[in-house]
This record gives C-alpha cells, sequence and structure tokens, in this order.
C-alpha cells in the first residue's frame, strides 16, 4: 500500500501500546493478552522478530540491561506512530458505523 | 525409547512429537534422524520447533533467554533445530501467531528441501549418462545415481505439503491482515 502511514499489525499496534510502559518480552504477552480478554495471543517467537524490527525502526527502545531480562520502552517516534493508527482506526470505526447506522 | 524418522518436514516431526507426548511419551533428545523418548504424563506438555539463523550468536543467546524468560523450557538442539515445551496447563503455547514470519520460516524451509532436491536431480541425471556412455555399464555409479533420484523422490512430497501450507497462508493474507 502506498499511504504514508500504513497500517500497523495487531500485534505490533498492541505491543507499542503495551510498551507505554517499560516492560520486557513475557510482560508485554501478559498485557496484551489481558487488554484483549485472551483474542489475541501472541507467540514469544513473533514477539520476539517484532522487538528487533522495531528496535531497528526507532519505535521502541531497549533500557540499560540490568539483569537478565531486558526491557523495552516506546519513543517519541513510535508514540506518534500509534497516533496516527489511532486516527485511522477512527476513520474505519466512523465509516462503519455511519454506514451500517451502528451495531448493537 | 528411541524412534527413527528422518526429519525433512520439521512440521510433520513436530505433530507426530505431540501425539507421543498425548500417549505419554516425552521427548528427550534428537538428532535429525533418532528421537529419544522418555515416559511421562501425557498430554502434559505442547511441544514446538525452531531454526535457529545461521551465523548469528548474539541474535541466538537473546533469543533462547527471551524464551527462557516467558516460560519457555529448551528441549534439545540438534544443529540449528531446537525443540522448545511449554506445560499445556499453562494454555496454548505456538512461538509464531503472525502469518509473515509463518510464511518466511516456511519459505527458508523450502529453499532448503529444493536445493537438496536441484543439487540431486542434476547429479543423478548426469551420473546416469556418465554410467552408460561407457562401453561396460558402470553399475555401482548406476545404483548411486538412482540413490540420488530416491532422494529427490523422497523429499518432494514434504516440499510439495510445505508449498501448500504457504500458498494457504498467502491466501489468507489477501483478505486478513494478520
Amino acid at each position: 500500500m502506498t499511504q504514508e502511514h500504513p497500517p500497523l499489525t495487531e500485534g505490533v499496534y498492541y505491543i507499542l501500546l503495551a510498551l507505554y510502559e517499560a516492560r520486557h518480552g513475557y510482560g508485554i504477552m501478559q498485557l496484551v493478552d489481558e487488554m484483549s480478554n485472551g483474542r489475541v495471543r501472541l507467540g514469544a517467537g513473533t514477539i520476539y522478530g517484532a522487538i528487533k524490527t522495531l528496535l531497528e525502526r526507532g519505535w521502541i527502545e531497549a533500557l540499560d540491561d540490568d539483569g537478565r531480562k531486558k526491557e523495552y520502552i516506546i519513543t517519541e517516534t513510535g508514540k506518534s506512530v500509534v497516533e496516527f493508527e489511532i486516527l485511522r482506526l477512527r476513520e474505519l470505526f466512523d465509516n462503519g458505523i455511519r454506514i451500517t447506522k451502528g451495531v448493537e | 525409547m528411541h524412534r527413527y524418522r528422518l526429519m525433512i518436514n520439521p512440521y510433520a516431526i513436530e505433530n507426530w512429537v505431540n501425539d507421543m507426548a498425548c500417549q505419554g511419551w516425552h521427548l528427550k533428545k534428537f538428532t535429525w534422524i533418532r528421537f529419544t523418548f522418555e515416559r511421562g504424563e501425557p498430554a502434559s506438555y505442547i511441544y514446538r520447533h525452531d531454526e535457529m539463523e545461521r551465523f548469528d550468536k548474539h541474535y541466538e543467546e537473546d533469543y533462547l533467554e527471551f524464551l527462557k524468560s516467558s516460560g519457555i523450557e529448551q528441549v534439545d538442539r540438534s544443529g540449528n533445530f531446537v525443540f522448545f515445551r511449554k506445560a499445556a496447563k499453562e494454555g496454548p503455547f505456538e512461538l509464531y501467531t503472525d502469518k509473515k514470519t509463518k510464511i518466511g520460516n516456511l519459505s527458508k524451509k523450502m529453499t532448503f528441501l529444493l536445493s537438496l532436491i536441484l543439487l540431486n536431480l542434476f547429479i543423478g541425471i548426469i551420473g546416469l549418462i556418465g554410467d552408460f556412455s561407457e562401453q561396460t555399464t558402470d553399475w555401482v555409479g548406476f545404483t548411486l545415481n538412482m540413490l540420488n533420484l530416491v532422494v529427490v523422490i523422497l523429499f518432494s512430497l514434504p516440499l510439495y505439503k510445505l508449498m501448500r501450507v504457504r500458498n494457504r497462508l498467502k491466501r489468507e493474507l489477501n483478505v486478513f491482515s494478520d
């Protein structure tokens, strides 16, 4: 897609949200599970791959590695990506509700 | 207990290892052909395999540490192949839940199988032509080159199966984002 801000995958969106507070991988997994009431269960391999990509893009950063469990936190760039995504989701949501006249 | 299987299609092996676990036989050690099981409580663990990146020691250590901190236990490793397990009572266990990584992993395995198939096909056919080009047929060479062709046939079915799985995932990606 040739959009300035292409849609995020559900996994990436939730990982970014989870990292508004510093968390390690397992913490991300648990929070995402909780936020989505068990609907989104991310595999450890998938989270690890996503973390690597997000670090490369500068959307998240690793905190100083004191223990064996590395913690990550979202960056300002990451936050602006999430904000654009929320706008996009709102557009999808508003159009959906407008045309279907809402769901009960 | 030892069982022998060729690790050509790791997904099929994974299913088999999980079937064995359901019957109370838990994977303990493995090589590309020999699998050692020990008796345990039936269906108490879910097993998953993964393939490590070649030549990236740092990434690998970090990844394994990450899995460990997620409560995932490493069963055994043979070359780049690793088997992991997690207690079944802790809920469903998958390493990869996104289709793009699954497709990427499948592609890597398919490339590996395809290169083995092409290599054996090439050596087999060139060899067979050579075996019959002399006045007396080279029967030893003939046997070896027929083995090359057996490998081609043996590896083609798993390749086809992996390809079908990958195509199905790709078709789903046309409609679903993940």
